[in-house]
């Protein structure tokens, strides 16, 4: 088989000794930032996107997607530790995992989700070398109007599953649109929203937007909450395994969730929280005994924790084959791609297999990586929580500024960072979710200058969209969505989907 | 345990700290001093401004073009990348340094584009600036998937005579070359559509996917993708055919049309620099510009170098200037 090959080509590029020492500290960070309560995957990666500028494109992103999937695994330690969820991803892991480490099961709880964690980040990684080159190979297909229907299948995905919030999604999804505007017109060349600023003319510095909304924002509220707070107690962590009989239902949590998890991967608009959500209640619904949930239920941890992994893995395949971030945390990943010159897309599999598969061979060696650290190794990361927020927090904003700067070598940015930071404090405030706001900036770009060739290529005819196969079947996808989701709000809401922090 | 924690708190700190020294000084090693004849320019490093993106095509030609002149004038070139505004922001940097020859800027064609349409506002022009010398000539083809009912030019032309508006081409983006072209073809009675794309990948895949008819990019590009048997090129734009697709026909010897699309990068510096340094700069680039293992370099990359004196360069920019206002009324 010819991926075969090329994966051990990617291997072969995997292993060289700085990759495989980025691959480690991106993995290390991740888990850093996992088990931080506030900074979660996507300020992360940001964080770290400036100082990548040196960086082999294929060593970059080594390091940037170790982060992003290493912070799923991080993010579990806090929540069934000391019931705070390091990042939002592992928020349902709280339900369960933390009953059980009262039940004096912390190490099983841990241990049955680094297993899970395992398992499900292979199990997207086996979908994403089977299923990618043929995603690949069909992605020329996907002109101007597929991308445009595509977009809008994951925007009213976006919303749909927005969940209690929607007025206050909806706002932040609109804000992140408009933001997208700023800049030049891809289709007049007029500048737009500039305010007579040149240095707005290329649109808003992507990286600034990331790091303000998400990174500072969150050490403010850090700053104000709990600045001093004293260490929590941090209960035993001992006997990793399952019991003997806890095995067989776990594993079939483990794989049900990473069904689930790959599948909503592939879907453009969504978050890694709704995965966990949607698996905790199939193993709720689904068990012989749904009132042991919440009360230490191991299905409980192992599907969610396995489901927000397969996601992260499956999530690359719309990245790798088209170019669309299905996720906040993927849309900083973007930005590396385009800061390193690789254009995500059709081609990117054909003309840069060294460097596709060499991330993806990452992926293998940095999911072994986490395994080792999770399991022997939970005990240490646990003592990270005790790192006072006074030493900390100061010192991640110093990087954040440092970085801001790089981008561009601009204080603009650093300015515009700040600005976002600010508003994203306010926003937090008032329980606007950010995730939204930076989707929907990206996805809005791509949407505008899709429409826009689309509209060209049809000479004006807006039917032009239900006259391709691709782009009809998404349009009317994207349509049951909409239907579908003000007819349950109409009535009661099924889901509540958190913004992926 | 406390302290194991922090002890790996302060590791990851310090690893990322050095990470930002390391990347801040990408290596620039002062290269030997050489005696200089006349003045003493150059006596201290020089900053080059590019102003787009590191990694990019520009970037990249304007770095291999710095080492050289490294060697050559005895003196660091630094590259800074200051990006916005469509190179605006570096262009503006530059214009307001001082002039002494130890600022200079890559000078793209764009330049012009830019303070000509009256949509921008613009405070500069050519002749704010001096211009040292040309270095790259980006020529325009055009290509088309290989089943493309499109042959050759000629029955292209005559169909999109004969159909106005009904082709579509890909150009990399608003008020590109490839765009102007367009532009000045409608005026001769040839009306295509131009389907505006973020880049000149996207305006190939865009294409290689059948879903616009042409692809303008340039020569340098269009013959990696012949290479690979994705696209057949067509035409190329320019009075002479291109070394890197000797076998395409202009657009003037095929059918008889006059329009030409290129894209210029070359140096400059702010208005009224200091003539010892233009002259000993001048010099320079003639002399890198010439050295055979820079061509080789360049046209790896897909660019074919041009070069002109300061004169010529200034005289021929002028002319740009003069053409794209009537295509564009501006």
């Amino acid at each position: 088989m010819e991926s075969f090959g090329y994966l051990l080509h990617g291997f072969e590029t995997a292993c060289s000794g700085w990759n495989l020492l980025y691959s480690l500290v991106g993995v290390s960070f991740g888990m850093f930032v996992g088990v931080l309560p506030g900074l979660g995957p996507t300020a992360g990666t940001a964080l770290l996107l400036p100082l990548t500028f040196g960086m082999q494109p294929v060593s970059a992103v080594i390091m940037l997607s170790g982060i992003y999937y290493g912070a799923m695994y991080g993010g579990t330690i806090t929540s069934v530790l000391i019931n705070v969820p390091g990042e939002s991803a592992s928020l349902i892991t709280c339900m369960d995992g933390y009953p059980m480490a009262r039940q004096g099961r912390a190490g099983t709880a841990l241990g049955v989700a680094a297993i899970g964690s395992f398992i499900g980040g292979m199990i997207a990684l086996a979908i994403l070398i089977l299923v990618g080159p043929i995603v690949a190979s069909q992605a020329l297909k996907f002109g101007p109007p597929e991308y445009f229907a595509l977009v809008v299948v994951g925007l009213s995905l976006l919303i749909g599953l927005m969940g209690k919030s929607l007025l206050r999604g909806l706002i932040a999804a609109l804000f992140g649109l408009t933001l997208a505007f700023v800049g030049m017109d891809p289709l007049t060349g007029s500048i737009r929203f500039a305010f007579g600023q040149e240095n707005l003319e290329d649109g808003i510095e992507f990286v600034s937007l990331a790091m303000g909304l998400f990174g500072l924002s969150e050490i403010f509220m850090t700053a104000e909450e709990n600045l001093n707070a004293q260490a929590a107690e941090i209960p035993k962590i001992q006997n990793m395994m399952p019991r003997r009989e806890e095995w067989g239902p776990s594993l079939k949590a483990i794989l049900r969730g990473s069904g689930i998890g790959v599948l909503l991967g592939l879907v453009p608009g969504t978050n890694s929280v709704i995965p966990t959500i949607l698996s905790y209640s199939i193993e709720k619904k689904i068990a012989a005994d749904p009132s042991r949930f919440g009360k230490g239920a191991i299905e409980g941890v192992a599907g969610p924790e396995t489901a927000n992994n397969a996601y992260a893995g499956a999530a690359l395949i719309p990245l790798f084959t088209l170019g669309i971030p299905s996720s906040p945390s993927i849309a900083v990943l973007l930005g590396a791609f385009i800061m390193h010159g690789l254009t995500p897309g059709p081609t990117l599999m054909q003309r840069n297999p060294e460097f596709v598969w060499g991330v993806i061979a990452s992926m293998f060696i940095g999911n072994a990586m986490l395994l080792v650290m999770n399991l022997p190794m939970a005990n240490m990361w646990a003592q990270l929580t005790r790192v006072p927020f006074k030493i900390m927090l100061p010192n991640i904003m110093i990087i954040m500024i440092l970085g801001a700067y790089s981008i561009n070598n601009s204080l603009f940015d650093v300015g515009m960072m700040l600005v976002f930071g600010i508003l994203g404090y306010f926003m937090k405030k008032a329980q606007f979710p950010l995730g939204p706001v930076l989707l929907t900036f990206v996805l809005g770009k791509i949407l505008e200058s899709s429409l826009m060739k689309s509209l060209t290529i049809f000479n004006g005819n807006f039917l032009g969209f239900f006259q391709r196969p691709i782009s009809a079947t998404l349009l009317i996808i994207a349509i049951t969505i909409i239907v579908v989701s003000i007819y349950l709000g109409s009535k009661d809401k099924g889901i509540e989907g958190d913004s992926e922090i | 345990m406390k302290t194991t924690a922090k002890k790996m708190f302060c590791v990851l700190l310090v690893s990322f700290l050095l990470g930002i020294v390391l990347t801040g000084c990408g290596g620039q090693a002062p290269a030997a001093k050489k005696p200089v004849a006349e003045s003493n320019y150059p006596n201290k490093p020089i900053t080059l401004i590019v102003p787009y993106s590191a990694g990019g095509s520009s970037d990249v030609g304007a770095r291999l073009a710095a080492k050289r002149l490294e060697k050559e004038l005895g003196q660091p070139v630094v590259v800074e990348n200051v990006t916005g505004a469509a190179g605006w922001i570096g262009w503006t940097k530059m214009a307001k340094s001082k002039p002494d020859g130890y600022t200079l800027s890559l000078l793209n064609m764009t330049f012009i584009t830019s303070y000509l349409n009256p949509e921008n506002k613009r405070d500069m022009n050519l002749d704010s600036l001096t211009l040292l010398a040309n270095h790259v000539w980006d020529v325009t083809a055009w290509a088309v998937r290989p089943d493309s009912p499109y042959k050759n030019i000629k029955d292209l032309m005559e169909y999109v005579k004969a159909n106005p508006g009904k082709v579509t081409v890909a150009t990399s983006g608003v008020y590109t070359q490839h765009h102007i072209a367009l532009i000045a073809l409608e005026k001769l009675g040839y009306k295509m559509r131009a389907v505006h794309t973020t880049g000149v990948s996207e305006a190939l895949t865009t294409a290689m996917g059948g879903h616009v008819d042409i692809v303008s990019m340039g020569a340098g590009d269009i013959r990696n993708a012949a290479k690979e048997g994705t696209m057949r090129p067509l035409v190329v734009l320019d009075k002479q055919r291109s070394k890197f697709l000797p076998d395409v026909p202009t657009l003037s010897e095929s059918a008889g049309l006059d329009v030409n699309a290129f894209a210029l990068r070359g140096f400059a510096s702010p208005g009224n620099t200091d003539p010892a340094a233009v002259k000993r700069l001048e010099a320079a680039f003639k002399k890198i510009l010439a050295d055979p293992e820079h061509i080789a370099e360049m046209e790896k990359m897909g660019l074919e170098i041009h070069y002109m004196d300061s004169k010529d360069y200034k005289a021929f920019m002028k002319d740009v200037e003069v053409n794209l206002k009537k295509t564009m009324g501006w």
